[in-house]
């Protein structure tokens, strides 16, 4: 049981690393801290914005629509799809990267990626994908 | 007697190391490198091109916006478009187009993702369906253009040379590593035959993520063949089936490319941080008009820059290997990041690369390299 509950230290340094960027992200771009308890999530450019519709609805609807916590949403550009979507959510945030400075800070792999903050720590971060959505059950 | 011996033949695959298998063959030669630039109208940006020589005249064609424009590269005039606008149930039919190449300025073939086209004076005379998932042939592979292999026609066999890959493989598998990459098409019956040429052992036992793109070049009966974390070139006599080795590694390559673990695989960033950092050979040319051979290697990088910034693929330093046609190493250059490989091709005037812009330009900036020797 306590196995189960530990991480490896390949997965902390690597869970202390992104927590690094993320907030490195928001001091250094937008002079704000990561939050002690909420979900930032990053939505990258993509050309076909429609492809990831699906999944990130089922992220909205399957795990964002449960939580309490802040949700700040960072997306490249306006995006009305995308918008709507998270429009249905409570207590949420949109921020802008039009500067294209989440590459920077290693945050953007043309991926779209979602970290969940606790108690002032990174407690998970994983990339938006339909095979990381089937896991999501565990958070909840 | 006769018959076994022919079909040996047929299928005999000779492999031969040019020079040391680990060792580049240099010899330093002080090269004349004149740089100009020339702007052609390639109505805006553009991802499929080619360039192909009619009557003694060189041209340039890029695809954009359903149309294929023709620029004469003597006068950086455009000179022709052809439509390859189709309707949706044509689309649905055909796929999209991955590749083009002309057989002289009135001979177009399109390479699409269910068909081969064949345009003769504007008009398609000849359809062959490819891709089908219910024929034997290509039960368990695909002939495409995943990026940077483009479409060769072969004037003396009547063919048409193309990437092959294995789409019942994973691409973390080695399976897919082993399968054959290179094919050719019959125009006259539409058959699809593979060449025995597969990636290199460096790739069939370790796994390289993202950095797994095929660089082939075809001319005349040869096809130049190079992975990006492999020194060693490959040149495929499509005739004799000869395959020959070439070890040509960049005197700016500073480490190894180092292999990704393969339960990594679903993690495109770490695949992205690998193709980042790793040591990469991408496109590799021919010049015929100086018999030369231009290899692009793009240096390894560490994964943050001195500020403490992640650094990017667009970050690695581009160097180009200038090599004899003996595949000895001639000199080396450091050439501007502004500089995008992929779009790279010669012509009589020297190398041209076409420049990085974000511009909404209905023109594109190339840069020709002359080198003398």
């Amino acid at each position: 049981m306590f196995l189960l509950g530990c991480k490896t230290p390949d997965q902390n340094s690597k869970l202390n690393e992104k927590s690094e960027d993320v907030a490195s992200y928001f001091h250094n771009e937008l002079a704000t801290q990561i939050p002690n308890d909420g979900i930032v999530i990053i939505l990258q450019n993509q050309k076909c914005s429609s492809c990831r519709q699906n999944t990130f609805e089922t992220l909205v609807n399957k795990y964002l629509k449960k939580k309490q916590q802040e949700k700040i949403f960072i997306l490249s550009k306006s995006d009305i799809d995308l918008e709507k979507t998270i429009s249905v959510l409570q207590n949420t945030k949109i921020i802008y990267d039009t500067k294209h400075k989440l590459k920077d800070y290693g945050l953007d792999y043309s991926t779209d990626l979602c970290f969940i903050f606790s108690n002032h720590k990174l407690k998970k971060y994983f990339e938006i994908s339909n095979i990381e959505l089937e896991k999501l059950k565990d958070l909840n | 007697m006769k018959y076994i011996l022919t079909l040996a033949s047929l299928f005999y695959i000779s492999c031969s190391n040019i020079g040391n298998p680990d060792k580049t063959m240099r010899k330093f030669t002080s090269l004349e490198l004149n740089e100009s630039n020339v702007t052609l109208n390639t109505n805006g940006n553009f991802t499929i091109f080619t360039t192909f020589v009619d009557n003694g005249t060189e041209y340039f064609a890029n695809l954009n916006k359903n149309k294929i424009l023709i620029s004469s590269l003597s006068s950086r005039k455009l000179i022709d478009t052809i439509n390859v606008l189709f309707d949706n149930k044509q689309t649905e039919k055909y796929g999209s187009i991955s590749s083009f190449c002309f057989n002289g300025k009135d001979s177009l073939y399109l390479l699409l993702s269910r068909a081969i086209l064949f345009i003769k004076n504007k008009k398609l005379t000849k359809t062959i369906f490819i891709n089908e998932l219910d024929t034997v042939q290509y039960n368990k592979m695909r002939f495409a253009n995943l990026e940077d292999a483009p479409i060769y026609y072969d004037k003396k066999t009547n063919e048409l040379i193309g990437q092959i890959y294995c789409s019942k493989c994973k691409q973390v598998d080695s399976a897919f590593y082993k399968s054959n990459i290179l094919g050719h098409i019959s125009l006259e019956t539409g058959k699809l035959k593979t060449y025995n040429i597969t990636f290199s052992e460096k790739y069939i036992s370790d796994y390289y993520g993202f950095a797994n793109h095929v660089y082939i070049q075809s001319r005349d009966s040869f096809s130049i063949v190079s992975f990006p974390c492999e020194e060693k070139m490959f040149e495929l006599n499509r005739f004799t089936n000869n395959i020959t080795s070439i070890y040509e590694k960049s005197i700016y390559q500073t480490a190894k490319a180092s292999a990704l673990d393969r339960s990594l695989s679903d993690s495109r960033e770490e695949k992205m941080r690998h193709l980042t950092t790793v040591p990469y050979y991408s496109q590799i040319l021919y010049d015929p008009y100086r018999e030369l051979y231009y290899r692009f290697f793009l240096k390894n990088i560490t994964l943050k820059n001195k500020d403490g910034k992640y650094n990017t693929f667009k970050d690695k330093g581009i160097v180009l290997m200038v090599i004899n046609k003996e595949f000895v190493v001639l000199n080396e250059y450091e050439l501007n990041n502004n500089l995008n490989p992929y779009f790279s091709f010669v012509t009589k005037e020297g190398l041209f690369i076409k420049e990085k812009t974000f511009d909404t330009n209905d023109s594109t900036v190339f840069k020709i390299i002359k080198i003398k020797n």
